[in-house]
């Protein structure tokens, strides 16, 4: 809090150049305070970091391939040689869910991303300009809504076939609209307030106003669909992948692999379950994350 | 005179970060019957506290720390919740600024007031009907059986806030407490609801009237306390506060009202702002502001002391005086 | 010619309110200011003041009249020959709470006016220049990176102040700036804003409905009730003796913080104010009006000139009363 009394301290005004001016927040206190304020964020991270590392360095951190069959262990339990057991075809599931974490991963957060940015662009826009702009993007995006995203997919899998770059756009299409949806709202009350107004008046470009003003209080609002989409989407893909249009066995993904494993659910159940805590878990830690950033972000919080 | 309303050293507050913030500091007041007795102060500075702890409706994290609160002779603080909300509505009610977040705004207004009387009474829907029409009559709706068909937002400010009264003057209470009744209305308007609580005081109703508004204040209270910082620091009759005004942040209040008739061409001010109250000075709250400082005020706390005739005051250029 | 400074004519203003309705905010109001002056705009809530102010300096777009500005048409300007006059208006709002961004630092928020209209260039120049203006209001440079959050109501309305003169402005539009603040605070920024126009030669259109604020601050007033203007004239000769019935009535409503002069409730106005929606016919104020006869009821009043002061009233009063 700034000081009860301002005036008291009118020799310490700074009013020329030369006095010691205090700092902006840099990209570093904002990390600090992170860090400092949200133990559980930085918790997050880290868990993040690791999945990550884990997907790097998967061929380093494992004996086995993932494609590698040994039909003698099929649907063995975890024990000392196969950690998390084997599946149906005796594969090692560590490695599986170590190579599967990279497409996981990148599914989870690439078109989630990509869908979050289209949306609060087009939702922005369509807020602020209104009218035939705002008209045309919103039946766009209550087309997308209307249509079920599953057959949506679909088509546009069929269309362009497999592959990962297709599952990303497809994704991406799909999620838009909700994000556009909810952005576009918001925009609407933004540009209500009146420091929208004050800026207006004083001549400020609407581009300026979209990018400086409404942009940067929609973004707790962004950073809650990013966290909410990444479950939807590494969920979407698994599937797709059980329609055999995403990625295909012997192949690795997560959601894959949950799929899969539902057959046995009972008899081994570790087969589904394991990559539904690694789901869970990654989705966990990004909510938290994504919390954790919209109270740094937050300015009431801020120099408390 | 009987007092309708008495709070002894009643102290209120939160816990925020392991200390506890005391927005309501060590008040006692007095509301006699059919007296409208007025807190006067600015934003936190607890006048709004005072009047929920009275009524019992402090939200968590908040609570009372410490004091009494006795209605018509009964002890409100640590009533059980069960027979507080009898008392609410029969013998104390309360009507706040913006009137139209207490209503709901998908009901209609007869509705609303005929529930409010068959909550507390056990009457047929035609009798509430009935009695609604009487009472919003009675509070100077024009047509009331008309506006009794209407939803809150096709009132205007100033029927919805008779609105408000006439829900809260059902059951005849004993204790009105206003939380700045007409902050919220235009003047031509919060002149008539000023009118009509005279006419509720004249009729037996203690009114507890809250108001940063020196001249609704001057206007209808017979008795004044002016609130700074969660302490009352003077409190009198209305005519000898607004002549002599002793404390230095009433005095620099009274300063700064502006005369209709013009003045000089600097306003007078009082330096400085209201503190926050995560952060009260340590000894007078108003010490920081005030241009009569001294050493003690910014150390301890000055008690509450007589100066003749009932005019009570915290500050420490009369506490010496007091003592001799 | 005319010799005001910026100056509005005919302005109308209606909002469409659902099926075939229409709020007519502002009906065919003409004001002018001359420079230098303050202005007050004084009226109850509804009554169009906002309205007509956001219109004057094209804030907002009017149904139909016009407004010049040194004489030009500013309503018939194009986008492009608005942008070059636009640097002279500046308004200041009534909520402190709202009208900073709560994302934007004190520096980004002063800085903006300064940006926009290429004031000055260059990172630590506009940080210069953004301390200078922070201490021409009276806020410390030491909170140059804080929040609007972190400040007091009054401390933010200083930073509002701030913004609205960096881009060194002919005419601020001042909407209610004192009446969401502390009383004890209200005095420091209206201090302040005749400190500023003194020292800047600036012209104030000052809305409020406070009365006494008007008086003290503004040299000028006018009047306005339900979309029309009642009254006008020099601040302190219309306040001592109102010509249009509404406005005596409205002084006399004013709590006075005197408890020796207390309100006769005979002298109250009854009613409230009637809708803008179907407002009255003849005369907009005839149907709370004690003196009101028939021809009010049927005849607009034409806004009448006597010296300084106007009034449009059939039968205005005289220095004492009726």
């Amino acid at each position: 809090m700034p000081d009860n009394d301002p005036f008291r301290k009118k020799e310490n005004v700074s009013g020329q150049a030369g006095d010691r001016l205090p700092e902006p927040d840099g990209f570093r206190s904002i990390v600090k305070r992170l860090a400092g304020e949200n133990k559980l964020a930085v918790f997050s991270f880290a868990v993040i970091l690791l999945f990550v590392l884990a997907a790097v360095l998967a061929p380093v951190l494992t004996p086995y391939t993932e494609k590698q069959m040994d039909l003698r262990h099929r649907l063995s339990p975890p024990s000392p040689e196969h950690l998390f057991g084997t599946d149906e075809g005796g594969r090692d599931i560590l490695t599986r869910m170590l190579f599967g974490s990279r497409v996981s991963l990148l599914i989870g957060v690439v078109p989630s991303l990509v869908s979050m940015l289209l949306g609060a662009a087009l939702g922005i826009v369509s807020g602020y300009a209104g009218g035939k702009t705002d008209t045309v993007i919103m039946r766009l995006a209550d087309l997308m809504l209307a249509f079920p995203s599953m057959l949506l997919a679909m088509v546009i899998m069929y269309t362009l076939g497999g592959g990962l770059m297709n599952i990303f756009l497809t994704l991406s299409l799909v999620n838009w609209a909700g994000v556009a949806r909810v952005v576009r709202s918001e925009t609407l009350r933004i540009i209500k307030t009146e420091y929208v107004e004050a800026a207006r008046i004083t001549g400020v470009p609407g581009f300026r106003i979209m990018l400086r003003h409404i942009l940067p209080n929609c973004v707790p609002t962004m950073l809650v669909l990013f966290t909410l989409n990444i479950p939807s989407s590494i969920l979407t893909e698994s599937s797709l992948s059980f329609l055999g249009l995403g990625i295909q066995p012997p192949d690795a993904s997560w959601g894959l692999m949950v799929n899969t494993g539902r057959q046995f659910l009972y008899s081994a159940p570790w087969l589904s379950l394991i990559p539904s805590a690694a789901i869970m878990a990654i989705v966990l830690a990004f909510n938290f994350l994504g919390d954790g950033l919209a109270d740094v972000l937050d300015p009431y919080r801020k120099n408390q | 005179m009987h007092n309708i309303l008495e709070v002894r050293h009643l102290s209120a507050g939160f816990s925020a970060r392991k200390s506890e913030v005391k927005a309501v500091d060590d008040v006692s007041l007095l509301v006699p019957e059919g007296k409208i007795v007025g807190i006067v102060g600015e934003s936190g500075c607890g006048k709004s506290m005072t009047a929920r702890a009275v009524m019992g409706l402090i939200r968590y994290p908040g609570r009372v720390i410490s004091g009494s609160v006795l209605l018509d002779g009964r002890e409100l603080v640590g009533m059980p919740e069960k027979e507080k909300r009898a008392l609410r509505g029969s013998k104390m009610s309360m009507i706040f600024q913006e009137p139209m977040t207490s209503l709901n705004p998908v009901m209609k207004v007869g509705r609303q007031v005929e529930e409010a009387i068959r909550i507390h009474e056990k009457v047929s829907r035609e009798e509430a009907a009935h009695r609604s029409v009487e009472i919003l009559t009675s509070v100077g709706v024009p047509e009331a059986e008309k506006r009794c068909l209407c939803y809150p937002h096709q009132l205007s400010g100033g029927l919805r806030q008779r609105v408000m009264i006439a829900m809260a003057m059902i059951l005849d209470p004993r204790l009105l407490i206003a939380d700045e009744p007409t902050t919220a209305l235009d003047v031509t308007v919060e002149a008539q609801i000023l009118q009509l609580m005279r006419t509720l005081s004249s009729g037996g109703t203690g009114i507890l009237l809250i108001s940063h508004d020196l001249g609704v204040i001057a206007q209808v209270c017979d008795h004044v306390y002016v609130m700074y910082a969660g302490r009352i620091v003077e409190s009198a009759e209305t005519a000898e506060l607004f002549d002599r005004p002793l404390h230095p942040y009433t005095r620099g209040l009274l300063n700064s009202v502006r005369s209709l008739r013009g003045g000089g061409d600097v306003l007078d001010t009082i330096p400085g702002v209201v503190p926050n109250l995560m952060r009260m000075p340590a000894g007078c709250g108003f010490s920081p502001r005030c241009l009569e400082c001294r050493e003690e005020c910014v150390r301890d706390v000055p008690r509450l002391v007589d100066e003749g005739d009932g005019h009570l005051i915290r500050c420490f250029l009369y506490e010496g005086e007091a003592a001799e | 010619m005319s010799g005001y400074l910026l100056e509005g004519k005919d302005l109308t203003k209606e909002f469409p309110a659902g099926k075939n309705k229409t709020v007519h905010a502002v009906s065919k109001v003409s004001l002018g200011l001359v420079e230098g002056e303050t202005l007050g705009l004084v009226g109850e809530s509804g009554c169009g003041k906002s309205t007509l102010g956001r219109m004057m300096i094209r804030a907002l777009k009017p149904t139909s009249g016009e407004v010049f500005f040194r004489s030009r048409p500013l309503t018939a300007m194009s986008g492009k020959e608005f942008a070059a006059v636009r640097r002279s208006f500046q308004m200041i709002f009534q909520d402190p709470y709202a009208s900073l961004d709560p994302r934007m630092t004190v520096r980004d928020l002063i800085a903006e006016p300064l940006e926009t209209h290429h004031i000055c260039s260059g990172k630590k120049e506009i940080t210069e220049r953004v301390l200078e203006l922070m201490d021409a209001v009276g806020v410390p440079g030491d909170f140059l990176y804080r929040y609007p959050h972190q400040f007091s109501g009054g401390q933010r309305q200083r930073i509002g102040i701030a913004r609205a003169v960096a881009q060194d402005p002919e005419v601020i539009v001042c909407d209610e700036p004192v009446s969401a603040l502390d009383v004890s605070v209200q005095n420091q920024i209206l201090n302040l804003l005749s400190d500023l126009k003194r020292k800047r030669t600036l012209t104030y259109l000052f809305i409020s409905h406070d009365l006494s604020v008007v008086r003290h601050i503004s040299d000028r007033v006018c009047v306005m009730f339900l979309g029309k203007i009642c009254e006008s004239g020099p601040t302190g000769e219309v306040w001592a003796a109102p010509a249009h019935p509404y406005t005596s009535f409205l002084l006399r409503a004013v709590p006075k913080a005197d408890p020796k002069e207390r309100t006769d409730a005979s002298l109250l106005l009854t009613g409230e104010i009637p809708s803008p929606i179907d407002p009255p016919t003849g005369c907009r104020f005839h149907t709370r009006c004690p003196f009101a006869v028939k021809q009010c009821a049927e005849e607009e009043p034409p806004l009448r000139t006597r010296g300084e002061r106007t009034v449009a009233c059939h039968f205005p009063l005289d220095r004492n009363g009726t």
